[in-house]
């Protein structure tokens, strides 16, 4: 018998293909080191070319299993991912309050990767759900982690550039949210990726080259579970991040194809050992 | 650098466990472990903690046959496995979907792809996973379709009338699912402590193939508090071993490292029972 790992919860969705949604998150949270435990928010019909249908997760049910985890297991960092409709998103604030996960140093870190539409363009949430993720998500939100789509949606800017990344990760910290991770991947013809993290003062930016691969299904979901890892494992924000970012990268190079579409990142196996790794990558502070 | 070739791909039935430890979480976890990769079938959510199962929401029977026939007809499936099942409507929907994608004995498309079907009737907190009136499903529509029956020995005595006590009852108890129609049964010993009473230096697992030959796989028994999620663990390790292709026998003797040292390396969570650790194999 060994120690209680850290642990860590993700409030997403299930992709039946295997490669984004909870089931990614659980391979990313394992990958560094923490338990993983879930709340189901909805279960998707999906492969590697798209997703076919939903089903949604009573509210109520959503809510049970987050206090189940809470109360009895404890976590320490939680994160959002597919939240699928208002109503959902209502509960998870309401039970978020309740177990003391947020956004201040008083309350267990929540990680919200605000889930609006499947890489494929699919939406995964309901048109008035978005404005729930503004008003009911981000004030609770120690970190949010957009892609540049999200940053559209939710605030309204394009990111071309470094100026209007810092420009975005403004306007969406003055939603609430207290850290806001402006995530670059989208960014297409440049030759490295830039992820920008401001906490509505200070800026940090983490810059590497970007590898070509068109399996890149759940790299979102894996770099917000992997924060959320280092979270849970005691990091201030910044390094959590920062261990997120050595993650992903690796997890991407190690990315693999499946079925006719687009593959996952983060195969278990190539990356189980990655945190352990003595040269190139730092052992996360305790 | 990033992989040019698909991975094995295993797939599981299942429900999820909200504490992480059990079903189809400990089943991603087991696949990852195991090198394939994984895709579910979600049957059912569970409200779950170290302590029981206090809720469970059911996925409707056509979401389960869809996600299925989803994964089967993109990326394939090279091994699959059930784990809660929860009502007889599901075990039809299941059975209908994967007859149809070619998973299972009784595949319309020939030779079916290796279904282990872990019987699962209970949690180990005593929570009933099915509903009454499912056991006989399990017995008529999924036995007939197993590659390989992983009962405990409170679903033997479930499913067959039998108590195993020693080496002839678990015999016993293999013939009789046998006799339902699983083409191979491994009759899972890990509980003769508790059934017997007796102290039991050895954990014995037999493997009964519809060949006759038996094997045995023994392992010592740790007194280890912590075993949630163990069975999933051990079923989903023998489909990944299925998916990467190796015998039954090969496959069942992978399974049995993966859950020894799964076991070993189990910690504690929460107030009551704490899960088996996913080790990379």
């Amino acid at each position: 018998m060994t120690e209680t790992p850290p642990r860590a919860l993700t409030i997403a969705g299930s992709d039946s293909g295997g490669a984004a949604g909870l089931e990614a998150d659980l391979r990313a949270m394992t990958a560094c080191g923490v338990h993983g435990c879930v709340a189901v928010t909805a279960v998707t019909v999906q492969n590697s070319l798209g997703v076919s249908d939903v089903h949604l997760v009573p509210p109520a049910v959503v809510a049970a299993q987050v206090r189940a985890v809470v109360s009895d297991i404890g976590v320490g960092a939680a994160k959002t991912g597919m939240l699928a409709t208002a109503g959902i998103i209502e509960a998870v604030a309401a039970v978020v309050d309740e177990v003391g996960i947020g956004r201040d140093d008083d309350r267990t870190p929540f990680l919200v990767d605000p889930v609006a539409a499947s890489m494929y363009g699919e939406p995964l949430l309901a048109d008035d759900a978005m404005d729930a993720v503004r008003t009911l998500l981000f004030p609770r939100a120690a970190l949010v982690t957009p892609n540049l789509d999200e940053v559209r949606l939710l605030a309204g800017v394009t990111v071309t550039d470094r100026d209007t990344a810092g420009k975005a990760a403004d306007a969406l910290h003055d939603l609430g949210a207290r850290w806001v991770l402006v995530k670059g991947g989208h960014l297409h013809g440049s030759p490295e990726v830039t992820d920008l993290l401001s906490d509505g003062e200070r800026t940090w930016e983490f810059t590497g080259p970007r590898i070509e691969t068109p399996h890149v299904h759940g790299a979102g979901d894996a770099l917000a579970s992997a924060a959320c890892a280092g979270l849970a494992r005691g990091l201030p924000m910044p390094d959590a991040v920062a261990y997120a970012e050595r993650y992903i990268r690796r997890a991407v190079a190690a990315s693999y194809p499946l079925g006719a579409g687009t593959g996952p990142v983060s195969p278990l196996w190539a990356v189980a050992d990655w945190d352990r790794e003595p040269s190139g990558v730092e052992q996360p502070h305790r | 650098m990033s992989s040019t070739e698909q991975p094995p791909v295993a797939l599981t039935i299942a429900g999820t466990d909200s504490g992480g430890g059990a079903g189809l979480t400990a089943d991603v976890r087991a696949f990852a472990a195991c090198g394939v990769h994984g895709s579910v079938a979600v049957t059912a959510v569970t409200v779950q903690n170290s302590l029981g199962v206090t809720g469970f929401h059911e996925v409707p029977v056509d979401v389960v046959a869809a996600q299925i026939r989803t994964v089967a007809g993109d990326m394939g499936v090279d091994a699959a496995k059930t784990g809660m099942l929860a009502t007889r409507a599901i075990i039809e929907a299941v059975v209908g979907a994967c007859d149809a994608v070619g998973i299972g004995r009784r595949s319309a498309t020939g030779a079916g792809v290796p279904f282990v079907v872990d019987p699962v009737a209970a949690s180990m907190h005593g929570s009933p996973l099915l509903a009454d009136d499912a056991l006989d499903a399990v017995r008529t529509e999924l036995l007939p379709r197993a590659t390989l029956v992983t009962p405990n020995l409170d679903e033997i005595a479930l499913l067959a009338d039998v108590k195993v006590v020693d080496d002839d009852s678990a015999r016993e108890a293999a013939a009789a699912l046998h006799a339902m129609g699983a083409a191979a049964v491994l009759v899972k010993g890990g509980h003769l402590e508790a059934t017997t009473g007796r102290a039991q230096p050895e954990c014995v697992d037999l493997l009964s193939l519809d060949s006759g030959e038996v094997h045995e796989f023994r392992s010592a028994r740790l007194a280890r508090p912590h075993t949630h999620g163990g069975g999933d663990s051990l079923a989903a390790a023998i489909t990944a071993g299925l998916a990467r292709g190796m015998s039954l026998v090969d496959a069942v003797a992978l399974g049995k490292a993966f859950i020894t040292r799964a076991v070993e390396h189990s910690y504690p969570l929460g107030a009551g029972h704490g899960p088996v650790r996913a080790m990379p194999m």
